[in-house]
């Protein structure tokens, strides 16, 4: 007999605000969370905005300790734990520990750490050979990511599976697949599983200026951006997390558990063609599609809304246009699509199990977040993207994509529990 | 017939009656070896590649010992518009790569679109570049970051680089879980098998030993301070004092058991047959490590007995406490010397999560060889982990079946339980056999070797 | 008083490219598409960074859409020298 995976719990650090309530409020608003960065002097950097938690470490609920030895990435996911454990209800020293597991999605793990650490050990960069006596004992956290999978599993309990999927853009998406994968074949029962990333730190921010992948409106920061319109110049920089408890179906409903949604497939591809490039014809992303509605024994018809990848820069919304339109067919054209980039920013190794968040939030609401900022239409991007305002929408199957550097590219599958009848 | 993990649960996938997946090809980049050959030859002689790190002033540091790769020459290795935009780690990995699919002779475009994918493990990334361009960017100014800095260093950046130069367009998938991962990824290399997939590269390359690197190893609090290559890594030894970090590793090509056998793979080294991996208990639980139990779920994925098992290669943390932990998990899976136990990675350090891949190419180079390759250096066994440490001289068994184990540092546990390719005996191979003659016959084992 | 030419072009590449094949670049190739020449975007805003440092030369994002070729790469930088070079 098949397993089935179900969100049973959703907890969100993402931009604008601390936790799911705000999180959906904002998606709902059409609100932009982008911003100039405030974390740091953005004077000499070619793009100077970004998407941050509104949200003060020390004065979180936090311990001192945790402050310490947490990198501001594991933060978000340890603070975005506790809230999706709490939504879910489950009481995890019930379980047998064996069976629980943890999954963490980040592109650049603890880079902000990392980086803070290093201007001390350099001495602001003047000592190629680092000077020793500075160290700190918590630096090998941020050096090792999986430190944040380690983290979770410590504060749960879980004595399964546990690690730290870093697929760069796509590790949000595809740390949520490997946690379903996992339960699928039996292995657990229990998965905590999402992404985090807080990537707003001078190196990062620098390297996408130096390929300009990140938009200079930096005199309009609300208004960045614009996913799928003609003027869009780029992404923008942003920091979050989503976990979520995901529980084989039979288990939730056993302890009366709500449902948020069932993930009924995941498919990663690699378009094995350049680091950072993409071609127009978004073949391997449409084949991770059809691969995942497979997977869900799912025809493209059965999709009500695609919540894209859409990170508003020129060659991806070209790109997973025609991706959408290669594996929906003439479906595509009749399915809202829309970013949720447009408000939350880019969180890299995060925004892919956010948007898998804003999916089941939208399964569970029934409407479809719009894409801020969608003004003109690029008349290569001409399906229904939901310019500006949320759409009220009754929705039975969702489906979410990623794309990242290193030619990853992703799709995940999720629908409303129960499913109605199965192929 | 739905094989039952030992929780009863049902376990779906490649052990419902599939042949495991195979290992048809093998690169290796080693500090005592460059390609496999030159790996296992050193291996068996106990020729140990850590040294000082070169390169600058190592030894300002506390920990100034690594297994170094040398004789690497990228330039000549690699087509040269990959330089400027590849770390040394992935470099190392792309040659690794190149090295596994020609041993293999596979060619990924002869299989169907989609059905070849890269799953690797990196716990720490292009450490060097990011440390130069972190660097350029504190002393000279944001506008000076390389175009290619952001995607050379973030730990995706081997399974994308592999991806891209061999045109594979099935999955992908990268694995952090230090060193733990370089087990976990062939877990992964199965279940895309399971899925779907024809043929998978998948192991582990790192390097992060320039001095910001070589401090981050150091602040683990894990690293031998002893300044003597030959006494500073002596896992299970009186004297173990902690581990020497080293760059390298090993990608191999794995493929599904009908697909290999379809395209006539000229070799099969042998099969991953289990994998499992666990998370220890908090601590102040109560509760034991995991170490043991990740080891009975590989066990029983792979259909076998701890009995079966003919060689452990240890994960060998090389402090006391970790090798009492691991060597109490032997003793409970095997008895007192119940098997033998080898780390032939004294000689190249601990790699993060290159070092499992190169423990499993150990591996399937003992079930061909039917030699075990020894634990170098380690001249005190503790009594009291009663272990079968293979010391001195490579020792020849009859191998069919392996298990190896990885600990990462956080609490992960990793297990993959490796077997000879079915149906065929464990022999030596006159063509590829060592270069050094095995001992005819090592006589019974004595006291002095640890049996009580 | 030396301008931005073809040498000094090579010079650059040589220097992004790591050594790698800049001997392509000769006068037959200054009218060839960087993509036909095998240099991707990544590779042009790589040289377009260092000649921006090494002769201060302002390259704004728009500019680079009419960059396509080592022609019009070096008659722009040429022109936008500045005075006291």
């Amino acid at each position: 007999m098949s397993r089935t995976v179900a969100i049973t719990g959703i907890g969100v650090m993402a931009p604008s605000g601390v936790g799911r309530k705000a999180f959906w409020d904002l998606l709902i608003s059409g609100r932009t969370a982008t911003r100039t960065i405030t974390s740091f002097d953005p004077a000499r950097f070619r793009s100077r905005m970004a998407a941050e938690v509104d949200f003060t470490a020390e004065q979180s609920t936090l311990t001192p300790r945790e402050l310490r030895r947490l990198d501001r990435a594991a933060q978000l996911a340890v603070l975005s734990t506790r809230e999706c454990l709490e939504d879910s209800g489950i009481e995890l020293d019930t379980l047998d520990p064996g069976r629980i597991g943890v999954s963490v999605g980040t592109a650049v793990g603890g880079t902000t750490s990392l980086e803070r650490e290093y201007l001390v050990l350099s001495d602001s960069g003047r000592l190629w050979e680092v000077d020793g006596s500075y160290l700190s004992p918590h630096l090998y956290d941020a050096f090792v990511p999986s430190s944040f999978a380690a983290e979770i599993a410590m504060m749960t309990g879980a004595e399964g599976p546990a690690a730290v999927v870093s697929t760069g853009c796509t590790s949000g998406i595809d740390a949520v697949g490997h946690a379903r994968d996992l339960i699928v074949e039996g292995t657990v029962d229990v998965m905590i599983a999402g992404g985090t990333d807080a990537p707003v730190s001078p190196i990062a921010v620098a390297c996408f200026d130096a390929i300009k992948a990140t938009s200079p409106r930096n005199d309009d920061p609300e208004h960045a951006s614009r996913p799928f319109d003609r003027t869009r110049d780029g992404f923008v920089i942003a920091e979050g997390a989503a976990m979520l408890v995901l529980e084989e179906l039979e288990h939730a409903r056993a302890r009366g558990a709500h449902v948020y949604a069932v993930i009924d497939g995941h498919a990663s591809r690699c378009n094995a063609f350049h680091m950072t490039g993409l071609k127009p014809d978004g073949r391997e992303m449409a084949d991770a599609i059809t691969s995942a509605l497979d997977e869900a024994r799912l025809a493209p018809e059965a999709v009500d809304y695609v919540n894209a990848h859409g990170s508003g820069t020129k060659q991806n919304d070209r790109h997973e246009t025609a991706a959408f339109k290669l594996a929906l067919g003439e479906h595509a054209y009749r399915t809202p699509v829309s970013s949720i980039k447009s408000m939350v920013g880019h969180s890299l190794g995060a925004i892919g199990s956010i948007e898998i968040a804003a999916c089941a939030l939208a399964i569970e609401f029934g409407a479809v977040p719009p894409t801020a900022n969608l003004h003109e239409a690029d008349p290569e991007c001409d399906l229904d993207y939901v310019p500006l305002e949320a759409r009220p929408r009754d929705l039975g199957t969702v489906l979410t994509v990623g794309s990242g550097f290193g030619g990853f590219q992703s799709a995940l599958v999720l629908s409303r529990e129960p499913r109605g009848v199965r192929v | 017939m739905t094989a039952t993990s030992v929780t009863g649960a049902p376990v779906t996938g490649l052990s419902a009656g599939t042949a495991p997946p195979v290992v048809t090809g093998i690169g290796v980049v080693a500090p005592n070896g460059l390609g496999v050959q030159e790996w296992w030859d050193a291996t068996l002689r106990g020729e140990s590649g850590i040294r000082l790190v070169p390169g600058y002033d190592a030894a300002r540091y506390p920990s100034p010992l690594a297994g170094v790769v040398t004789g690497f020459d990228a330039a000549a290795m690699l087509p040269g518009r990959l330089l400027p935009q590849t770390d040394r780690v992935t470099r190392l990995a792309l040659v690794a790569a190149q090295w596994a699919f020609e041993d293999s002779g596979a060619d990924p475009a002869a299989l169907p679109e989609y059905t070849t994918g890269v799953a690797t493990s990196n716990a720490t990334g292009g450490f060097e570049f990011t440390h130069r361009e972190v660097r350029k960017l504190w002393t000279e100014g944001p506008g000076r970051v390389s175009v290619y800095e952001s995607f050379a260093w973030f730990y995706a950046v081997n399974t994308g680089q592999i991806s891209i130069r061999h045109g594979l367009r099935g999955p992908g998938s990268v694995l952090v879980a230090d060193q733990a991962g370089g087990l976990d990824t062939f877990g992964q290399a199965r279940r895309m098998l399971g899925k779907g997939a024809a043929l998978v590269v998948s192991g582990g390359v790192e390097s992060a030993l320039d001095p910001w690197g070589l401090l981050s190893h150091h602040s683990g609090g894990r690293l031998s301070g002893v300044r003597d290559p030959a006494r500073a890594y002596l896992p299970f030894d009186e004297a173990a004092a902690g581990h020497v970090p080293g760059e390298g590793g090993a990608l191999l090509v794995v493929e599904s058991a009908s697909a290999a056998a379809e395209r006539g793979a000229r070799q099969v080294y042998g099969q991953l047959a289990g994998h499992a991996s666990t998370f220890d208990p908090p601590p102040g639980s109560g509760r034991p490590p995991g170490l043991a139990r990740a080891a009975r779920l590989a066990l029983a994925q792979a259909g076998v007995a701890p009995a079966d098992v003919d060689v452990v290669f240890a994960d060998a943390a090389a402090r006391p406490a970790l090798d009492d932990a691991e060597a109490a998990a032997l003793e409970e899976l095997f008895g007192p010397y119940g098997v033998p136990v080898t780390a032939p990675k004294t000689l190249t350090g601990r790699l993060t999560a290159g070092g499992p891949p190169l423990d499993v190419v150990a591996a399937l180079l003992t079930l061909r060889h039917g030699l075990i390759p020894p634990t170098a250096h380690v001249e005190r066994p503790v009594p009291r982990h009663r272990l079968d440490l293979v010391r001195g001289e490579p020792r020849p068994a009859r191998v069919r079946t392996a298990l190896v184990l990885a600990r990462g540092h956080g609490g992960f546990n990793s297990a993959l339980v490796v077997t000879a390719p079915s149906g065929a005996p464990a022999a030596p191979d006159a063509d590829r056999g060592p270069r050094t003659e095995p001992d005819a016959d090592r006589g019974p084992r004595t006291e002095e070797e640890g049996i009580a | 008083m030396s301008g931005f030419t073809l040498t000094e072009f090579r010079k650059v590449v040589e220097a992004c490219l790591e050594g790698a094949d800049a001997a392509a670049l000769d006068e037959s190739a200054v009218d060839t598409d960087f993509g036909d020449l095998g240099y991707d975007s990544l590779v042009v805003y790589e040289i377009a960074m260092r000649v921006q440092d090494e002769y201060r030369v302002t390259i704004p994002d728009e500019a680079f859409d009419d960059l396509r070729t080592p022609a019009a790469f070096i008659a722009y930088v040429d022109a936008g020298l500045p005075a006291d070079r």
